[in-house]
């Protein structure tokens, strides 16, 4: 627990939202923990909380939250016990960035860009004008954009474009953490191999730690060190890349890696019968048993976290004797 | 020599752009121009059409003369010595007379695109019954006077009930789900009653039963003496109109306001900007209100022109001696020129504001091109 190259340690991470029909725990009870310098990828279908994930840890909450709760240990210290002052103060963006999904309107569209990205330098860093013109030329540069596109206008850029200046906002103040919120999802495929190929630069270049949410698993392992999936709200498995693309745990793990297309082999594509179950009322015991083939009679029965060896733990009643339980 | 030659040709590319840019700005003020002149044409045209009555009111100008003839006639003693045959000849002759000074003769038609004419070139001829406070017959003398006192107190109306809306939209958007934005939203359908509605409330409460305020009217009469005395006086005639044009208007505006803002501030680039770690009024000042200027200064500019032509009911319940108790005025005189004078004005300034409105919209979003489609 006090591994020194622990950047992130979240534990029991709770973010539910209030609707008329009830809360949506929208994330349940995750806990994990991310190593500096690595990459964690979050995978799951959609609306199975990756994005709430993301944002409870970005502390970008919308204003129907009903519970908030858990720790998020960042750089040995409970940011969770941050006032709101002080969370944007001392870790917005020079300690934790993003780049969110919706990148094609998030710059504003009247400002121009180099004034945009020069913003969190002036705030945080407290640079000069020129100081932090010349260093988000710098990233304009690593990221692959033509340095006199800082001066134009966000509508004067395609979306690729501007999910790379994004990027280079977020990289500009060196930040500890990026959290990239499926950030190839609104382009189009070439766009999104030539953003993947910025992030593998950028991701050897720099020594930075990323969390990378995506549904796209494929795209995810060139990236990724680690692999966490998600399920109705549940982080269902967590292990390292290395291992998780060829001997994924959780059924769900496995049916999600059984979807995904290979170049080299000819295999017949598998896919999950039904869909995630409701965040309102989830069903008590394992929330993937209705659509798990594996089923028998103690998935209902809430399911516990057993540790597989590798840093990787699974939740699923099938790993009860072959793992090491870590809570019942 | 290459180099120089290259240098020459780049200092020359940016001077053609802007010679470019300058022709389409140019020719986009003369398509525009052209455009709204004949959107007014139409506009004015067809005042002029409903206010004459499709020409109906010549006819009942036309028996008002002969009523008015046969009544001095009668009333006169020197055409008892005439026959019953004479005395209708010279009765026919005055009408006659009458009627081609009017003009009334030619096809109203004709006299039609006459008024047009004369409308569009601000030449606004005389009332047909108004009289100006100081006697004149002219509609640019009476208009003139009337305008003060409406501009005074839907000025001071309007812009505090556009800025109050403002400010206090943008602190609901603030506090949404507060008990003051559930208050004013609650508040809100007290908007549609309209102003005078409450006006006359207000008169009953503040002037006839507590007898604090005057009832109406612009200033005590007689007048007082001394300048600073009369500003005062007329303040106090000013309070119950402006509250009540406040009260009428604020909750919907405020409530409005808010809900613009709320959307605005769900837009992606502010969660952004929360994300930069911005501080709120940072956020609120750059991402809120700066891209959402061109709709503010819409609505402001609308709100400006709309001061101009004053409130017809409003005025006349509070005894304003404005423009919109000049409308209605003339309008239950028939009082023809002065319609359309009205009409032919507000034309005129909504026109000008549209094409203000284009060219600020261009200086304060830059994906708005002047023109469109250049480079």
């Amino acid at each position: 627990m006090t591994d020194k190259n622990v950047v992130l340690d979240v534990q029991n991470l709770k973010l539910y939202f209030r609707t008329e029909s009830g809360p949506v725990q929208a994330v349940d009870d995750v806990s994990f923990q991310l190593k500096a310098g690595h990459t964690l990828a979050v995978v799951g279908e959609s609306g199975c909380g990756k994005s709430s994930l993301a944002k409870a840890i970005l502390r970008l909450l919308p204003r129907n939250v009903s519970e908030y709760t858990g720790k998020i240990e960042f750089d040995g210290v409970d940011i969770m016990q941050y006032s709101d002052e002080e969370y944007r103060r001392k870790i917005r963006w020079h300690q934790i960035a993003q780049v969110p999904q919706a990148s094609m309107n998030s710059l504003n569209p009247v400002i121009r860009i180099e004034d945009q990205l020069i913003e969190p330098l002036l705030i945080h860093d407290k640079m000069t004008k020129q100081q932090a013109r010349t260093r988000v030329a710098e990233v304009f540069e690593v990221v692959g954009l033509p340095v006199d596109f800082l001066q134009r206008y966000p509508f004067e850029l395609s979306g690729g474009m501007r999910q790379r200046a994004i990027i280079a906002m977020a990289l500009a103040s060196n930040p500890k953490l990026v959290v990239l919120d499926e950030p190839s999802s609104a382009l189009d495929l070439l766009s999104q191999a030539n953003l993947m190929n910025v992030l593998k630069r950028v991701k050897n270049e720099i020594n930075t730690t990323f969390i990378l949410i995506t549904h796209d698993i494929g795209t995810a392992s060139e990236l990724a060190d680690e692999v966490a999936v998600m399920y109705a709200g549940k982080m269902v498995e967590y292990a390292s890349a290395q291992y998780f693309y060829t001997d994924a745990h959780h059924p769900y793990s496995q049916k999600l890696m059984a979807s995904v297309p290979t170049l080299r082999e000819d295999k017949e594509l598998g896919f999950i019968p039904g869909q995630p179950p409701s965040l309102i009322n989830p069903p008590t015991g394992c929330r993937f048993a209705a659509r798990c083939e594996k089923k028998f009679e103690k998935c209902s029965m809430e399911p516990p976290t057993t540790d597989m060896g590798h840093g990787a733990t699974v939740q699923c009643w099938l790993f009860e004797e072959t793992g090491e339980v870590k809570n019942a | 020599m290459q180099n120089v030659d290259t240098a020459q040709v780049e200092s020359a590319v940016p001077s053609r752009r802007r010679f470019s840019s300058l022709n389409r700005v140019l020719k986009y003020v003369l398509v525009r121009g052209l455009t709204l002149l004949v959107t007014i044409t139409i506009g004015v045209y067809l005042a002029i059409l409903i206010a004459n009555g499709g020409g109906y009111v010549d006819q009942m100008r036309i028996g008002q003369i002969k009523e008015e003839i046969a009544m001095q006639m009668a009333a006169d003693q020197e055409m008892t010595f005439l026959t019953m045959q004479e005395r209708r000849e010279l009765e026919a002759a005055r009408v006659e007379v009458q009627i081609q000074q009017l003009g009334l003769d030619r096809p109203f038609m004709i006299r039609s695109f006459e008024y047009l004419w004369n409308g569009l070139t601000l030449n606004l001829g005389s009332a047909d019954y108004l009289l100006s406070d100081s006697g004149s017959r002219q509609v640019r003398n009476i208009l003139g006077e009337r305008l003060g006192p409406t501009l005074l107190l839907m000025a001071t109306g309007q812009l505090l009930l556009f800025f109050s809306s403002l400010a206090l939209g943008l602190i609901l958007s603030r506090r949404y789900g507060s008990f003051l934005d559930k208050l004013i939203v609650t508040l809100a359908p007290t908007s549609s009653a309209p102003a005078w509605f409450y006006g006359m409330f207000f008169i009953l409460i503040f002037a006839a039963v507590l007898g604090w305020l005057p009832f109406g009217g612009m200033i005590d009469a007689p007048p007082p003496q001394t300048t600073w005395l009369r500003a005062l006086s007329i303040m106090k005639h000013m309070i119950l109109p402006v509250s009540a044009l406040l009260l009428a208007s604020v909750f919907s505006g405020a409530y409005s306001r808010r809900t613009f803002f709320l959307i605005y501030s769900s837009e992606d680039y502010v969660e952004m900007a929360k994300a930069k770690g911005l501080s709120d009024r940072e956020i609120e000042r750059r991402y809120v209100l700066r891209p959402t200027l061109p709709t503010i200064i819409t609505s402001f500019m609308l709100t400006i022109i709309g001061l101009w032509t004053g409130a017809i009911v409003f005025e006349t319940v509070f005894n304003w001696p404005g423009i919109g108790r000049l409308t209605q005025q003339a309008i239950n005189l028939f009082d023809t020129p002065v319609i359309v004078a009205t009409t032919v004005i507000y034309a005129y300034l909504l026109a000008v504001t549209v094409f203000l409105l284009d060219i600020i919209y261009a200086l304060v979003d830059p994906r708005v091109k002047i023109g469109g489609g250049g480079h």
